[in-house]
């Protein structure tokens, strides 16, 4: 359970939850809606993996990541996202901006 | 020639087992305590939520652990978000059978559980059903 919170104290790690909830998508997609470096955005999706949030699936040199969420998990990204994002940022645009520092 | 079988099945069945011995002790310890140390109300009452206990747990892993998404036929949008929908719902459900064992008027609290319970059931099953009718007429 540790590492399920490790993975939600993240705002981008967040976002990525939210962004796979509507559809699996691959890491190029995902990273595409961050101003984050590729290895940067790859240390999220291991933190996840290890978490057991996500599962990825390799076609080719595509990696697919899905959803693998339970539903106390999916509670709890909700309730992270509604008071974690405020405590970091009232503003709401905290995630990107901050990331984009990882460059 | 055998297979073992692989470490995520067991842990799966281990957590059932543990499961299936905390509920045998809790049944265990509700009877050697009452009715010296809890009044009948609180024993019955514990009876009843015991069974909604695994419903929680299993409603809560459905999302999780049901079958991985399918081939290339399958639309995975779809797919994961009925994984979801019957996750919640059932979570809901079994949520509600707990609440209402626990704290309904008792004359009611068996039907009312058994009702929510019921209902969550038959709204996956239905969602299911429209889902298969669609995919066929697609």
């Amino acid at each position: 359970m540790g590492n399920v919170f490790k993975a939600l104290s993240d705002p981008t790690r967040r976002q990525v939850l939210q962004l796979l909830k509507a559809r699996p998508m691959t890491a190029g997609d995902l990273a595409e809606h961050f101003d984050v470096t590729k290895p940067t955005m790859s240390a999220h999706f291991a933190v996840l993996l290890a978490a057991d949030l996500i599962q990825a699936e390799k076609q080719g040199r595509t990696i697919t990541y899905r959803l693998k969420m339970s539903v106390l998990e999916e509670a709890l990204l909700g309730f992270s996202a509604a008071f974690g994002l405020q405590l970091a940022n009232p503003d709401g645009g905290e995630s990107v901006a901050r990331d984009g520092d990882d460059r | 020639m055998t297979t073992a079988p692989a470490p995520d099945t067991l842990a799966e069945i281990l957590r059932a087992l543990l499961l299936a011995a905390l509920l045998l002790v809790a049944v265990f310890a509700v009877k050697h305590l009452a009715p010296e140390h809890l009044s009948p109300d609180v024993a019955r009452r514990i009876l009843a939520v015991l069974p909604g206990v695994p419903a929680v747990y299993y409603a809560n892993v459905v999302p999780k652990y049901l079958s991985p998404i399918g081939g290339a036929g399958c639309d995975a949008a779809a797919e994961q978000g009925r994984r979801r929908f019957v996750g919640w719902t059932l979570m809901l459900g079994s949520l509600g059978y707990v609440a209402a064992s626990a704290f309904a008027p008792w004359s009611i609290a068996n039907g009312l559980a058994g009702g929510l319970l019921g209902a969550a059931v038959l709204v996956v099953l239905t969602r299911l059903a429209f889902d298969l009718r669609g995919r066929r007429h697609a």
